[in-house]
């Protein structure tokens, strides 16, 4: 496939139905595996969470529907065994991070947008790419075999902290599902590395021509250093877990020391250090949070500049505060530790890199609220998403100062304050963003359009049954509730969220609800959805240059050249309220980082820049049409 | 009235029984039971009552399978072989190995392993027991309400009778729902007018929304904050100002999440698309983002350097050196703790003395050595074992041709554990962790200097119960046995890590007693738990301990109650008789 560059329309070869739609090296196809294994694995995070909401409201009923899914050794007489309620959670977590909000959202979105958006025919390595799908694949099948072994699946939660998950005899799922779950998760960084190589070289040697970085559209710098962030940080999780299995399988003792086990008497290792392997999946972990989040903020930009009919708002400082996050998120890894037995000068250092990173996310939601003021908006499907994810930003974000704070997290640490808290800013957010580029880019997928108003309700509902279940959580976290309980009969005082715990099961079966409304919409408009235009949106960026019907090489003719950014949405230089960035007009150039004399030219026709006190008194002045 | 007859009479039966039971099986230590009692055996299953709820509600209920299986009628469905369940009890694992057929067949109950409970006496168990098989009927305090608790009132019918009706109508609904709108669809296209504006629709949505949406954060802050620890004030001194501190971080971030959650809505409502108007054309402005970058900045900084003071000032100061210390010990599924005793000081500890009669490992020259001996036996327990396998194998495979089904493929399981050698393995490798045990047991006997075996750790006190002195400095030394622990003290605004080989600490003073926070409360049953908040295996949800904040007359009595851990053996050590069963009674009822 070296030369699928050359790609033209009249030089295209026989394609059988496996080089077609299975072993694929079409980033527009390999996207498209993506989405659908992404949202498998998905459904099967979310049923998981809701029979664990089960059993958190009502703890004692038996649900046959649940003795018919796991066996009634798992759930004898349809009441969640404690073991299993705790597998459930490891793999609720597992599954949503990892192959639902990193491989779904970035291998869904950077493949399709990479090259469409840079102007490609293709990836830079499509063999490679087409191997990133398949390790996903591969390791997805390992880590859902782990739920049908004899001693569970892995049930040490998604952390995986040894010496838990290390003794085999500590849990029974740290027996053989806990050897799968690693297994699945070195296929996975396989998977993620061979994808990342491909997204930046993509991103750094494909672009068109006048194609500059400062040109890209803010999806591009998303998942470009989106990218970046899993390149450095995956392999740190490779090695963590390597030596997990060494000390698993093969008597190590990099993580244990000191240990007497009630069913093992005193083990022999010595010297190990269980925080050593807290450090070495944080240095992942973090990152990983941004690796979840930035995609979805990329997407954001894109949908909400598109659906405002306006530019983002300050796209350098939304550069930079990309590439800040990007760089803060290395050194933050330490605010998941902070009572760990850890040295406490080192928490009192995580402190203040962590609430640092508030600052550019602080910038971020501003320049969203910026970007939508005076817009003229237009409620699409996918913008209803986007402004859902600001919203749950914000509300996440904020709790988010409150955790960062070492002394706070004292009282806070591992309670249900947690729980609500990263549920909504890395969960709710995260998939909101994966939706709103679901939304906004089935056309360019699928060819079709998405059914509007089942996409409405589906919004609506996923947006109220979100806050219901997760904002609740956190005053039980202020209440001093721990998470990860089966059940809460510890304490007396547990007694008084039982109420509260039902209304946050029926929130999320609402929300589950919703989501077969989401899977009816996308399979069914896949096939019966009304044909698309090839710009549904009127959107300036490459990939809607594109003919509908989706070619291998992208372009029929030439790679279109770039003659502006990408957010000239509403210029008074144009009678339309877009201008494609493909389109060629001499004095039109509004750029960011202009040289002096290009400066000049265009001084007139420049953006007003107007001061603070202008904008202040503009708010106050009758808007003209 | 007619409950309590039958209450009693039961009680009759069962004694007679026990009666029964200890002339058949000659148990030596029934026989010395007063049972002719009604009074003596209320008192039993009282004890065995507090001793379950110390023990075994980590992991078991009476009537329901918590970790593991429920135990009432256990007794009976050992035919009352209590000389048997008593030796399972104290060490399964012991007993497993020894090859016994029942404990084979118990151990493979549940893939995880029972404690090992060889510090409870024989006439501790047999009150256990008496207790399991009288059902606690309610007086048990700490059982019972962990029973009690997970029984909410649930109409089961909600989901159990899935009304299919109901879900046909709502899939009607759907289907027409779907036609209206394609119908709708198909005239807007016929016509070129929108028949409905959902842009409109969709924005007046979005104001809906934000008013709904701040009046749950509205209801939630005025209901359920009402269970938020800072409005019963922290029972630590440095949790006060902490609660300041917190209270500042609300300040900061509610009015932030009121005015950008309103602009978000109402900016979408208000700029909604409307026919002939066009954005207004904004790329950026510097001085606007300036100022906020530098405000969340000038705000984040001051949040920073009080909570990088506060943090400094709890975790990294040297106020609290001199404060008393008790050592906090976690294992799968409890706690204990340890206090200094007379001297003041806590013995050292390594987790390689750890046996059922020492439960935290504590150094001592004698119990060390007669550990050496002990785990010597194990060892050609072990090779015994090892040389039984082929029998053994051999018995499984005789069996076999009776079984189908499920049962003959986990039979066929069983059989290849002997037939690949994995038996075989486990029990070499733990031959082997043996070795090491002694031989670093015998090597730590034989060094001189520096030797942790000081008399330090004799009068050191291991208790089930946390007892701290009002307004007096406590320093928490933390010690884990198996795996990652974290103790949480929620209302002392303290949690830290228990980690296996790592030590850690937390030193806080206590500003208000138990008495104090009841009335704060109202609530005069409340007692305040130390409980784990980090995973640590099935029964995770189920582990505390009682904290007992008191002044110091009623500690200095509770502390003078605590038997040293080696000197109580010493004193133990004649056959067991009425007077011991009656301090035992005694000192387990204070607990």
């Amino acid at each position: 496939m070296s030369t699928a560059t050359a790609h033209t329309e009249d030089h295209h070869h026989e394609e059988t139905f496996i080089s077609k739609y299975i072993f694929s090296m079409d980033h527009k196809m390999i996207s498209k595996q993506f989405l659908i294994t992404g949202i498998i694995m998905g459904v099967i995070g979310m049923a998981m969470s809701i029979a664990f909401r089960l059993q958190l409201a009502y703890p004692d009923t038996g649900f046959p529907i649940l003795e018919w899914l796991f066996g009634s050794k798992w759930a004898p007489d349809g009441v969640l065994d404690a073991g299993y309620y705790m597998a459930l959670v490891t793999m609720h977590g597992t599954i949503m991070v990892f192959y639902v909000l990193t491989a779904g959202l970035s291998g869904t979105f950077a493949n399709l947008l990479l090259p469409l958006q840079c102007g490609a025919r293709d990836m830079a390595s499509p063999f490679m790419n087409m191997l990133s799908y398949w390790f996903f694949f591969l390791s997805s099948v390992v880590l859902l075999s782990s739920l049908f072994v004899e001693t569970g699946p892995a049930s040490g939660g998604w952390t995986i902290y040894p010496p838990l998950s290390a003794l085999p005899k500590a849990m029974p799922g740290s027996g053989m599902g806990m050897t799968l779950w690693l297994v699945a998760i070195v296929l996975f960084i396989a998977s993620s590395l061979l994808g990342g190589i491909n997204y930046i070289s993509t991103v750094l040697n494909m672009r068109t021509k006048g194609m500059s970085m400062t040109r890209l559209p803010l999806t591009v710098w998303a998942l470009f250093l989106t990218a970046v962030l899993g390149l450095l940080s995956f392999p740190v999780l490779l090695g963590g877990g390597l030596l997990l299995l060494f000390d698993r399988g093969f008597g190590t003792s990099f993580y244990l020391s000191d240990i007497y086990l009630g069913s093992a008497g005193a083990l022999e290792h010595t010297g190990g250090s269980p925080v050593l392997f807290q450090h070495l999946f944080w240095f992942l972990g973090h990152p990983e949070v941004y690796i979840i989040i930035m995609p979805a903020l990329g997407i954001t930009s894109e949908v909400i500049a598109v659906n405002s009919r306006k530019p983002i708002f300050g796209y350098t400082a939304m550069v930079i505060s990309l590439l800040g996050i990007a760089f803060l998120s290395f050194i933050v890894w330490g605010h998941h530790m902070f009572i760990t037995g850890m040295n406490p000068l080192l928490g009192a250092v995580f402190l203040v890199t962590t609430l640092i990173i508030a600052v550019p996310s602080a910038v971020k939601t501003f320049n969203y609220l910026a970007t939508l003021w005076r817009g003229n908006i237009r409620f699409t499907n996918a913008m209803m998403f986007a402004i859902g994810l600001v919203s749950f930003f914000i509300s996440g974000g904020l709790t988010g100062i409150f955790l960062g704070n070492a002394t706070l997290d004292i009282q806070l640490h591992d309670t249900y304050f947690v729980v609500g808290h990263f549920h909504i800013v890395m969960g709710c957010a995260a998939i909101f963003g994966m939706l709103a580029g679901v939304y906004h880019w089935f056309p360019k997928q699928f060819g079709r359009m998405l059914n509007k108003p089942l996409g409405y309700i589906h919004f609506w509902l996923t947006f109220i049954s979100a806050y219901l279940v997760f904002f609740p959580m956190h005053f039980m976290g202020l209440a001093g509730v721990p998470r990860r309980y089966y059940a809460f009969t510890l304490l007396p005082e547990y007694g008084v969220w039982f109420d509260v715990n039902v209304v946050m099961t029926m929130a999320a079966i609402l929300g589950g609800i919703a989501q077969l409304i989401f899977l009816y919409n996308f399979f069914s408009s896949m096939f019966i959805g009304k044909k698309a235009t090839q710009n549904p949106w009127e959107a300036n960026t490459l990939e809607w240059t594109t003919p509908v019907e989706r070619i291998h090489g992208n372009w029929p003719g030439e790679i279109p050249t770039v003659h502006r950014w990408a957010y000239d949405y509403s210029n008074p230089a144009y009678e339309s309220d877009f201008m494609p960035q493909n389109i060629p007009d001499a004095g039109s150039k509004i750029e960011l980082f202009e040289t002096k004399q290009s400066l000049e030219d265009t001084k007139q026709k420049k953006a007003p820049n107007a001061s603070f006190f202008t904008l202040v008194k503009n708010w106050f002045k009758p808007k003209t049409a | 009235m007619i409950n309590k007859i039958q209450k009693q009479s039961k009680w009759f039966f069962l004694i007679i029984g026990l009666f029964f039971i200890q002339h058949s099986f000659a148990y030596k230590n029934l026989l010395t039971e007063p049972v002719n009692g009604q009074e003596s055996s209320d008192a039993r299953i009282e004890e065995g009552s507090n001793l379950f709820a110390s023990n075994c509600a980590s992991c078991h209920a009476l009537n329901k399978k918590v970790v593991g299986p429920a135990l009432g009628g256990v007794v009976s469905k050992y035919d009352g072989d209590y000389e048997w369940i008593i030796s399972w009890i104290k060490n399964n694992v012991k007993l497993t190995k020894s090859g016994d057929a029942r404990a084979a067949e118990a151990s493979a109950i549940d893939a995880s392993v029972m404690n090992i409970f060889e510090n409870l006496s024989d006439n501790e168990i047999t009150s256990i027991l008496m207790y399991v098989e009288n059902g606690g009927d309610g007086d048990a305090p700490v059982a019972a309400a962990a029973d009690q608790a997970v029984a909410p009132v649930v109409s089961d019918s909600l989901f159990n009778n899935i009304n299919w009706g109901i879900v046909v109508m709502c899939l009607l609904v759907f289907v027409i729902m779907l036609l209206i709108f394609g119908i709708l669809e198909l005239v807007s296209n016929v016509t070129g007018k929108e028949i409905i504006n959902w842009n409109n629709i969709n924005a007046y949505m979005m104001l809906l929304f934000v008013i709904g949406f701040f009046a749950l954060v509205i209801y939630e802050y005025s209901i359920h904050n009402q269970y938020n620890l800072a409005n019963f004030g922290s029972a630590s001194e440095h949790g006060i100002e902490m609660d300041r501190m917190m209270t500042w971080t609300w300040i900061a971030t509610l009015p932030v999440f009121f005015v950008t959650q309103f602009l978000l809505f109402y900016f979408s409502f208000r700029y909604r698309q409307k026919p002939g108007r066009k954005a207004y054309f904004l790329s950026h402005n510097n001085n606007l983002e300036y100022v906020w970058t530098l405000i969340p900045a000038i705000v984040l900084a001051v949040l920073v350097s009080s909570g990088f003071k506060m943090w400094n000032k709890i975790l990294r100061s040297d106020a609290g050196k001199d404060a008393q210390q008790i050592e906090v010990f976690a294992y799968q599924f409890g706690w204990n703790a340890r206090y200094a005793g007379e001297d003041g000081e806590l013995g050292k500890a390594n987790y390689n003395l750890i046996n059922g009669t020492n439960p935290l490992g504590v150094a001592n020259r004698e119990h060390a050595t007669a550990l050496i001996s002990e785990l010597e036996e194990d060892i050609v327990s072990l090779q015994e074992s090892i040389t039984r396998l082929p029998k053994e194998e051999a018995k499984l495979r005789s069996v076999l041709g009776g079984l189908v089904g499920n049962a003959r493929e986990a039979h066929l399981r069983k059989i290849n554990e002997y037939a690949s050698g994995d038996k075989e393995k486990d029990l070499r490798l733990t031959i082997r962790a043996r070795n090491t045990q002694i031989e670093r047991l015998k090597g730590a006997l034989a060094t001189e200097e520096g030797s942790m075996f000081t008399s330090k750790g004799d009068d050191d006190q291991v208790v089930q119960e946390i007892h701290l002195v009002k307004d007096q400095p406590i320093r928490m030394k933390f010690r884990a046995r198996d795996v990652i622990h974290s103790a949480y003290l929620p209302y002392f605004r303290t949690q830290m890590n228990v980690v296996p080989g790592l030590p850690t600490e937390f030193t806080f003073t206590p500003i208000k007693s138990t008495a104090d926070m009841r009335e704060i409360k109202g609530d005069p049953e409340f007692n305040y738990y130390l409980v784990c908040n980090k995973i640590c295996g099935n029964a995770h949800f189920n582990m505390k301990m009682k904290v007992v904040v008191e002044d110091q007359a009623s500690y200095d009595k509770w502390i003078a109650e605590q038997a040293g851990l080696f000197a109580k053996k010493a004193e133990a050590t004649p056959a067991a008789n009425d007077s011991e069963t009656i301090e035992i009674t005694e000192t387990v009822a204070l607990n």
